[in-house]
């Protein structure tokens, strides 16, 4: 019987104010709030709230028969001191509980692996710390934003220390292999990466509420059972956080099935563990990786929802331009600022495609088209190059 | 005003589309402004598909069809036809015509043909148009441009036709093919002089091959008609050249822009800022603006670029200049309002009309108004009255980006071309434009 690993995301979508084309050079505001702040309205009460309850009282129960990895990059903190600071006693109380591993990765989720490791380093590094500051841990585990991944990330975790990476498990990649065991970036076979297992994880993700999925509806007891029954080693189920109460509602009784899965895992005999745990509870088998990029938005290269068209392909060119004359001349803020564009939603929203697969309500474009999103972007973008050039 | 007795119970029944406050481009604010200089000389009646309360002339009388119940004129019966016309289908003809933006002829798809009926150009008559179409009990139109624009276009006759009717009428004047079904259809049954205005046209939109549904029926009105006012002696050429209307009956009346004092803006930042304001459509010439951008900011990187307003175009001007990597520099700034437009312009170093082919170009006086120095298409009707403004072949992208340099090198000069420019205006005034117009009217009453 595999052992689980659960793996959360937490993560809100970035909401850029439709900045027009006069007000450029005025240093009028990016972001914007009133959307921010219904944003984490909605995320709170419907889903964060609920689920962080549920977490700390499964904690509680089961004590060390429970266990969660979770991804909360240091910028959403910020976010949620601002907008939602209810949740603050939440996370610390489960965190008191010692179920929690934190994961590192960069600060701001954001593309920053992809056009400058040096950044990308900047931004663990503040992850780490920022761990360290508010929740007394090491992390150990590295995790890329939208679990993006390539054999040169591996390769980066390998080097920097860390005791593993966590990626999305891309079919083509395993290659008839199952996704239930450690892999390891090609040529650094010791080092262990472990992949997302797809299939269940969309269980919940994608098909929760699809009533023509043979096995609606889907019960703790059930998924127990899929779980205690997998083949392999390690058993890697994550998602974003906001699967439990928005993408489906509190009415679709996902909650339930939340608050009791714990209970059935533990009656089937799953062991949890945490994130280092599992790296470290077997040896890795063979190199894993392909073409291009993987993720968990993508079934394929993941480059094409990021920079699949020229909005999104100059979008990135102008933020990685910027990197030099903001270490150089900007101060702290501008350096938080340089980071706020460099998220992977922005680009994300001027994407093209007919579909990006498990894209949920809550990262749907905030604006009517790409065009749209790529032109409020850089003209917000032209206003922070301005106020740069001018300090 | 002299006129006044002589002109004072001269009644003109007005057909117009767009008004404002609702606005998609000169349209409607050449025919507000000309409305409002010829309500001082006759008695006038504007007709448009929809209007909005919180504009209301004090001087003559508007009638939107949205805000009128249309309960009584539904009844009305058309007196039998005095000229000829026959109901006929169309051939073809796109849902999806937008009436100033460029037709792509690859959409017109099979299925989506309407059921129209269109005046055709032979004298015998069987039916009239008359019976062709139901009169709805409120005309409702949300999109003046919208999908099936040209059923609301037939709606739309039928229901002025009727409404004329109940109207004592002197002429009746239209502007714009979107209008001239109402007016043939007024004088068809009514025997009332018609005046067609002119201020673009499908050759325009679409080019010199441009064909189809709306060509013929600006063809075929135009030639019914008394009088044709053309917005500039460009729009009269093409007249003659591609419609074949007798140039005896063409009088070419400018639009005009009413004075105000402008200030100049700095804008807030350091590059000088070249200007495009109007609709993205090929018609306009987007693309070539585009194009001289990543030319001059190839060379240099004291400019900054910013394109106002909207269009099917949108998309792909997006596209081309992120794919030229001049994002940073070339901004688009949306649809403007009149505020914002003035605020731009104040700021402009340099403003640029590179349209394909322009009937008249009402942006044209307002960068002169504001002070900035252009450069205009030589396929404009702008340019015949702002003569110091600078000339480019919209074709040349290049030739465009040499002037656009040079105005912004030559800072000295460009003040002067800003100051002759502005002075140029004072060549046209709505109340001169006016004057001619009713001058047309007496000639078609006497």
């Amino acid at each position: 019987m595999p052992n689980l690993c659960l793996f959360l995301y937490l993560h809100s979508p970035v909401r850029l104010r439709h900045f027009p084309a006069l007000e450029i050079g005025k240093h009028t505001p990016y972001v914007d709030e009133v959307a921010t702040f219904d944003l984490w309205k909605r995320l709170a009460e419907q889903s964060y709230q609920p689920a962080l309850e549920s977490m700390i009282r499964a904690a509680k129960t089961y004590g060390e028969n429970y266990r969660v990895s979770v991804y909360l990059p240091g910028s959403v903190f910020e976010e949620m001191k601002t907008w939602a600071p209810q949740l603050l006693p939440l996370l610390a109380a489960l965190n008191d509980t010692g179920a929690v591993e934190w994961l590192a990765g960069p600060y701001y989720p954001s593309l920053a692996f992809w056009f400058s490791p040096q950044e990308f380093d900047r931004q663990t590094d503040l992850q780490q710390e920022w761990i360290q500051a508010q929740f007394g841990q090491q992390a150990t585990v590295l995790c890329n934003t939208d679990l993006m991944y390539h054999n040169l990330v591996g390769y980066y975790g390998y080097k920097s220390g860390y005791e593993g990476v966590i990626a999305e498990g891309v079919d083509s990649w395993l290659n008839g292999r199952s996704c239930n065991y450690l892999y390891s970036p090609f040529h650094r076979e010791d080092f262990p990466v472990m992949v997302r297992n797809r299939n269940l994880s969309e269980d919940l993700t994608h098909r929760f509420q699809d009533n023509n999925w043979s096995e609606y509806p889907l019960d703790a007891e059930k998924y127990a059972s899929w779980i205690a029954g997998g083949e392999g080693e390690i058993t890697l189920v994550g998602f974003p956080l906001e699967t439990l109460g928005i993408t489906h509602s509190v009415h679709s009784g996902i909650l339930d099935f939340w608050e009791n899965l714990p209970g059935k895992l533990l009656e089937k005999g799953v062991r949890w563990m945490k994130a280092s745990e599992a790296l470290k509870s077997s040896q890795p088998r063979g190199g894993y990786g392909g073409e291009g990029y993987s993720s968990w938005l993508s079934k394929g290269d993941a480059l094409a929802i990021w920079r699949g068209n020229s909005w999104q392909s100059e979008a990135l060119e102008r933020i990685s331009e910027m990197e030099e004359l903001v270490l150089k001349r900007g101060n702290q803020d501008s350096v938080k600022v340089w980071r706020w564009f460099q998220q992977a939603d922005h680009l994300l929203f001027m994407h093209n495609q007919d579909h990006v697969d498990g894209l949920g309500s809550l990262r749907s474009r905030p604006f009517k088209t790409p065009h749209d999103a790529y032109i409020c972007f850089m003209n917000a973008l032209a206003d922070f190059q301005i106020k740069l050039e001018g300090n | 005003m002299s006129n006044d007795n002589q002109n004072g119970s001269m009644k003109i029944f007005m057909l117009g589309w767009e008004f404002p406050p609702i606005l998609n481009g000169g349209l409607g604010v050449a025919c507000w402004n000309l409305a409002n200089a010829l309500s001082e000389k006759v008695e006038l009646t504007m007709v448009v598909p929809r209007s909005d309360n919180r504009l209301r002339p004090d001087k003559f009388e508007l009638v939107g069809l949205n805000e009128t119940s249309l309960r009584r004129i539904r009844r009305k019966q058309l007196p039998e036809p005095q000229i000829a016309m026959k109901r006929v289908r169309i051939e073809y003809a796109d849902v999806d015509i937008r009436a100033y933006e460029t037709v792509t002829r690859s959409h017109f798809r099979e299925e989506d043909r309407p059921e129209v009926f269109v005046v055709e150009r032979e004298v015998e008559v069987e039916e009239t148009i008359g019976e062709a179409v139901p009169v709805p009990r409120r005309f409702m139109v949300h999109d003046l441009y919208g999908d099936h624009l040209i059923k609301r276009v037939v709606q739309f006759a039928e229901i002025a036709a009727r409404l004329a009717t109940t109207r004592e009428i002197d002429v009746v004047h239209c502007h714009d093919w979107m209008t001239f079904l109402a007016g043939l259809m007024i004088k068809a049954h009514l025997n009332k002089p018609l005046v067609l205005h002119v201020h673009s046209l499908e050759y325009d939109r679409s080019g010199p091959e441009s064909k189809g549904w709306v060509y013929e029926m600006e063809k075929h009105a135009l030639e019914q008609a008394d009088k044709v006012v053309a917005v500039s002696h460009y729009t009269r050429d093409i007249l003659m050249d591609h419609y074949g209307i007798d140039p005896h009956k063409i009088e070419v009346v400018h639009n005009a822009i009413s004075p105000k004092p402008m200030e100049r803006e700095k804008p807030p930042f350091r590059e000088k800022l070249v200007v495009f304001l109007g609709r993205l459509t090929g018609q306009k010439g987007p693309s070539s603006f585009i194009e001289a951008a990543r030319q001059l900011l190839r060379r240099r990187r004291d400019l900054r670029f910013i394109m106002a307003g909207e269009g099917d175009l949108k998309a792909a001007l997006a596209e081309q200049a992120a794919r030229y990597r001049i994002g940073d520099r070339f901004h688009f700034a949306g649809f403007l309002s009149v505020e914002d437009a003035q605020l731009l312009l104040s700021m402009a170093d340099v403003f640029v009309m590179p349209s394909v082919s322009e009937p008249f170009g009402l942006s044209a006086l307002e960068a002169a108004r504001a002070g900035v120095p252009s450069i205009l298409s030589s396929r404009s009707g702008a340019s015949e009255i702002l003569h110091h403004a600078l000339q480019v072949d919209p074709q040349s992208p290049q030739l465009l980006a040499n002037q656009v340099e040079w105005l912004i090198d030559h800072p000295r000069e460009a003040q002067e071309i800003a100051h002759l420019t502005l002075a140029d205006l004072g060549e046209v005034s709505w109340d001169s434009s006016a004057e001619k117009v009713v001058s047309i009217y007496r000639q078609l009453i006497a």
